[in-house]
């Protein structure tokens, strides 16, 4: 019987590493490879623009992550432990920004703060200008905080609350319980929602380049460094971010592994309790109630651009005719539900692949850690902290010929290349919240399942993984959405018959149809939203049903 | 659980299905043209070949030439509709062009043309000093190269962030060029370059922009190409106007070029004198401000916007800036952009 499951075991490490070596190591040695096709590349790290470039996306990176952190974590408190009115409708509205992908997201924010955007023209301010490091900040802010929402959410509701009322009870004020008592619980999850944001921030290319004027960033110079032809020297540069990323990846796994495994109560977790519970908050209610216009207002001022004729922004005043005439643009064409139907399905094929490689993982790397579980466990990691650009053209190196990996067919020009690039990108999110959600897990349950005579696949199959299905589902969540909207690898990768609605936006936003453009944002946002609400549902009737 | 995955698997199933259905005699263009100019085009080449099925790549020429040349060794596509020349001539000298010589060629300028027949131009695009016509006119407006760069335009001047820009690319490195030309070092373009920079205000990171800072509230100029400045003007009412440079403007030539590994050459042939012809370059030329690089269509045949237009072209050695233009633009980042 074990030596059966221990074939499973391999099997499923064979098939790890199998697409470890050939959709991760393979096409990063070709942006090594392309780093050394010019002599004398490396010596330009030491240019001061090399340095200046790399200690700004250091520092917005770092900035970009405390700053979610305590938006992100003050709002999941919030959320939990006070009371007010229109609580459900509220938690939906601080996570309408993951449902903007970063390309609308930019749109949003210059249709509302922009030169000619609806705010400055309401406001009388001539003076305010909304540019460089605060415009790319807020907009990391806005995008990043819900994965801290998410992430350290899922964590308060598994919290064990009888230790919070021991706290109290021996004395310990607000502040004390939460910075040593809940804070210390919630470290599995911050840490993973760090990563993230840490890697997305060194990564982001969007805000950087439309609000970043002269400041350099790693990823603007890579952009440049390509469009000026200079391969060797963009590969160089993307190889400086990803060992930036790396470095940060594995110094918060240390510190995660160094922490003691928070031991969970058996039994039943106590119900949450709520420090107020008796008076309604006010304060927390007008304090959500701002944050919620704020997060509103960008999305309402896309509704409003994808409703009004094309250039009205640049006329004076705010007498604008309001028609869907910019939507019935869209579905002119013949084939215009098309790029709906492949942005949904390349992503969905997307979330499909990270979840059998993601869980595979996940069971291979559970248990006494060595090198090659930390190994496979970095490199897994690699591709968020690379931007898409670099990652698509590595994809497109590797599979333009047949490949023992690809199956012996060629995949560059099919359409299976965009779920593989989706999937690539993305296995890093995945697995960080499948592990996020097994280092919640107490081992001493799976143990006692082991010790009940169950073998490990059985353990892994009815204890762990119903354990961990909400974060799989969240992560799966993630992964979808950064797929639906995914663009800059996409758009070397799409062919005719596989455009993306991501390439539809660009065209459009190409030809200056701002108008056009936002109604596509719309569309994007409004699928996006619908999948969000669906999950939620899922997620709540898996919570029932679990007596969770 | 299971349940769910059981779904997800089915749909997926049948959506990739979709995905096995077999098209007729494919052709595969890539071309920074933009959506409707293309439409355009498929339609026209399709009627006239009903058993074609022309598929267009919609980006920018940047993302063509990546894409050209990552996907050398297996190619996707067989004719590249669009780009500037500096970016065809590179391309040649990579090896990812096939030769092609159109039954027009005698009818290009040399400056317009692959001397080995690799790409041909099919449109000019003069370069012109645009500025705010709200604030300004033509007579207070810059009327000249060294004009813009001077004083008295300190904190008027609007970009586009040059490195992201064709069009600003060419300028500056054909001005380099020009100085090397004409003094036999670089230091007179350099120094254009800087005063340029000192009187700069904003590099916008994006065209769209640079238009709301040029039509803002200030006194503002630019450079930029002029059909694309009658374009806004002429659709969008943008309060734009130009100057055309006094003493001689850059042009720039797009061209056209049938990729290396096409497995449809014939075809690919025949794309590429459709959308050359004469009717077809009036055509864009009309409905889309572009004006061409043929030098025997008659001139009274042009749209009204065209008929008027008068320019003198500046000589410059493009072949020089396409070898040169990678190290040009760095050192300009490295050097100028950053003496603020």
């Amino acid at each position: 019987m074990i030596k059966k499951y221990s074939i499973a075991k391999i099997l499923l490490t064979v098939a790890v590493l199998f697409f470890v070596v050939g959709y991760i190591v393979y096409p990063l040695c070709q942006l090594l490879i392309q780093s050394f096709s010019e002599k004398g590349t490396y010596s330009q790290l030491f240019d001061k623009t090399v340095y200046t470039a790399c200690f700004n996306s250091i520092l917005l990176s770092i900035i970009s992550v405390i700053g979610s952190a305590i938006t992100g974590v003050g709002l999941a408190y919030i959320f939990q432990y006070k009371k007010f009115a229109f609580k459900p409708f509220f938690s939906t509205m601080v996570l309408l920004p993951i449902a903007i992908p970063p390309m609308v997201g930019v749109m949003c924010f210059l249709f509302l703060l922009g030169e000619n955007g609806l705010l400055l023209k309401l406001l009388p301010v001539n003076a305010f200008k909304f540019d460089g490091w605060f415009a790319i900040i807020a907009l990391h802010l806005y995008s990043f905080y819900p994965l801290f929402f998410l992430f350290v959410g899922a964590a308060f509701k598994n919290l064990d609350n009888s230790i919070v009322e021991a706290s109290y009870t021996l004395g310990a004020g607000k502040f004390k319980t939460f910075y040593s008592v809940i804070l210390p619980q919630l470290l599995p999850s911050l840490i993973g929602a760090s990563l993230l944001t840490f890697m997305a921030s060194m990564a982001s290319f969007s805000a950087p380049f439309i609000f970043g004027g002269e400041t350099r960033f790693l990823t603007t110079a890579i952009y440049y460094a390509k469009i000026n032809s200079d391969n060797s020297y963009a590969a160089v540069l993307s190889i400086l971010l990803t060992v930036i990323s790396i470095l940060f990846f594995a110094f918060l796994n240390w510190y995660r592994n160094k922490q003691p495994l928070t031991g969970r109560t058996k039994g039943a977790i106590k119900s949450i309790i709520s420090f107020d519970n008796k008076n309604v908050s006010y304060l927390s209610l007008s304090i959500v109630l701002i944050f919620c216009i704020a997060i509103a207002l960008p999305i309402v001022s896309l509704f409003i651009l994808s409703l009004i004729p094309e250039g009205s922004l640049m006329q004076p005043g705010l007498n604008y005719t309001y028609s869907l005439n910019n939507f019935k643009n869209i579905f002119i064409d013949n084939d215009a539900l098309q790029p709906f139907i492949n942005s949904i399905e390349s992503s969905v094929i997307a979330i499909v692949l990270t979840l059998m490689i993601g869980l595979a993982v996940a069971y291979i790397i559970r248990g006494k850690k060595n090198v090659f579980k930390s190994l496979v466990e970095i490199i897994i990691a690699l591709p968020y902290g690379i931007p898409g650009t670099v990652i698509a053209i590595c994809l497109i190196l590797s599979f333009n010929s047949p490949n023992l990996f690809s199956f012996h067919t060629i995949l560059v020009g099919t359409f299976w290349i965009l779920p593989v690039a989706y999937a690539v990108r993305n296995i890093p999110i995945l697995s960080q919240a499948v592990m996020a959600g097994l280092h919640a897990i107490d081992p001493s349950i799976e143990e006692a399942s082991a010790t009940l005579g169950a073998t490990n696949f059985k353990t892994w199959r009815s204890i762990t993984l119903p354990l961990i299905y909400p974060s799989i589902l969240q992560g799966s969540l993630l992964v979808f959405i950064n797929s639906f909207g995914e663009f800059v690898a996409t758009i070397l990768l799409y062919n005719y018959s596989t455009k993306t609605i991501s390439v539809e936006v660009y065209s459009q936003l190409r030809l200056y149809n701002d108008g056009i453009a936002a109604a596509y944002g719309v569309i994007i946002f409004l699928i996006i939203l619908l999948i969000v609400f669906l999950s939620r549902r899922a997620l709540n009737r898996f919570a029932t049903i679990n007596n969770l | 659980m299971r349940k769910y995955i059981v779904y997800l698997f089915i749909a997926v199933a049948i959506l990739s299905g979709c995905h096995l259905k077999k098209a007729k005699q494919k052709l595969v263009i890539y071309s920074p043209h933009g959506k409707e100019m293309l439409g355009e085009f498929e339609k026209l080449f399709e009627a006239a070949h009903p058993d074609v099925d022309v598929q267009w790549l919609d980006m920018g020429s940047q993302e063509v030439f990546d894409r050209v040349s990552t996907e050398s060794q297996n190619p996707q596509a067989d004719i590249w509709w669009g780009s500037p020349s500096t970016m065809f001539i590179r391309a040649e000298k990579l090896g990812l062009l096939q030769k092609y010589k159109p039954t027009w060629a005698n009818n290009v300028p040399a400056y317009a043309k692959s001397k080995n027949d690799f790409w041909y131009g099919t449109f000019s695009t003069p370069q012109v000093i645009a500025f705010n016509s709200n604030k300004l006119s033509a007579d207070k407006a810059p009327k000249d190269w060294n004009e813009i760069a001077s004083p008295a335009w300190r904190g008027k001047v609007v970009f586009r962030n040059p490195l992201a820009s064709g069009t600003l690319r060419a300028i500056f490195c054909a001005m380099l060029a020009r100085s090397v030309a004409q003094t036999g070092n670089e230091e007179q373009g350099w120094k254009w370059l800087r005063q340029l920079d000192s009187n700069t205000i904003v590099y916008a990171a994006d065209p769209t922009q640079m238009y709301n800072k040029l039509g803002g509230q200030n006194e503002a100029v630019t450079l930029w190409n002029m059909p694309d400045m009658i374009l806004q003007k002429d659709k969008y009412h943008y309060p734009f106007g130009y100057n055309i440079p006094q003493s001689g403007t850059i042009v720039l030539t797009d061209g056209i070029a049938v990729i290396k590994g096409t497995k449809n050459e014939a075809l690919a042939d025949s794309f590429y004198e459709f959308v050359t012809t004469q009717q077809s370059l009036l055509m864009q030329a009309q409905k889309y401000y572009r004006i061409p690089s043929r030098t025997d269509i008659p001139r009274d045949s042009f749209p009204d916007w065209l008929k008027n237009t008068n320019y003198t072209t500046l000589d410059v050695d493009w072949d020089v800036v396409a070898d040169k233009e990678t190290e040009w633009m760095k050192k300009w980042d490295a050097t100028i952009k950053t003496s603020k």
